[in-house]
């Protein structure tokens, strides 16, 4: 698993672009004003998959987070429905 | 009228919150039915989940897939809590844009607005309804699955 060696901080867009479509690890995060977006991070992991860092989140209790990194360009969802 | 607000991540084109303790990540699928999990089933378990002993088949834009109904105990969203909210944990999306889509049926009989605009998630909470709540999946006796959403 890739760790990044001498971890810096990243405004979220540059994040997305440097690590598209892919889940990260994040700490240290920064929020903007608004409370929901984040402002910019330090990227720990970049390797990992959701479940992996989706469980180093919840063992952290939220000082680690996973997010994946550009989801308005993968699943098309709505209408998940009964078959 | 009682009410909360979550913030919706602007940085992206679809309504994504983040909510809880552990700020994980959940997509507003307003055209959803069941509400899904979307990473590895062991890790319910951390939060509170039962295993209905279950598999579920459901289907969306991108086609037929299966799921394991569990039982997600005291969930929190704003406000609301789920003192049971069943999910079916599906890890076989690829690339799911969040940890759990959060569907219409979670939020029946409430006011709510997503205001991509201000980037926010408004709920309303009726006089009539309570902010308890609970959330069951039922298999029909022609083995199909309803929703029912009603206040505890």
């Amino acid at each position: 698993m890739q760790k990044i060696d001498n971890p810096s901080r990243m405004t979220w867009s540059i994040i997305m672009d440097t690590y598209p479509d892919v889940w990260v690890g994040i700490t240290n995060v920064m929020w903007e004003k608004n409370g929901g977006t984040i402002e910019s991070a330090v990227v720990e992991f970049t390797d990992k998959n959701g479940g992996e860092l989706t469980e180093m989140q919840i063992n952290s209790n939220g000082s680690f987070m996973a997010v994946y990194t550009t989801p308005d360009s993968v699943l098309q969802l709505g209408m998940v429905e009964a078959m | 009228m009682r009410q909360f607000t979550l913030r919706l991540d602007r940085a992206y084109k679809r309504p994504l919150i983040y909510f809880g303790e552990t700020n994980i990540k959940a997509l507003l699928d307003t055209g959803a039915f069941y509400p899904i999990w979307t990473q590895p089933i062991h890790i319910l378990a951390r939060l509170n989940a039962v295993s209905c002993n279950k598999r579920i088949s459901f289907s969306g834009f991108g086609g037929k897939t299966y799921g394991e109904l569990y039982t997600l105990k005291n969930f929190s969203v704003g406000s609301l809590i789920f003192t049971e909210m069943d999910i079916i944990a599906c890890s076989e999306l690829k690339n799911p844009p969040a940890q759990f889509i959060f569907s219409a049926t979670m939020f029946q009989r409430l006011v709510y607005q997503i205001d991509d605009k201000n980037h926010t998630f408004k709920v309303n909470i009726p006089q009539d309804e309570s902010n308890i709540r609970r959330l069951k999946i039922i298999e029909a006796k022609n083995g199909s699955f309803d929703v029912f959403c009603q206040s505890a």
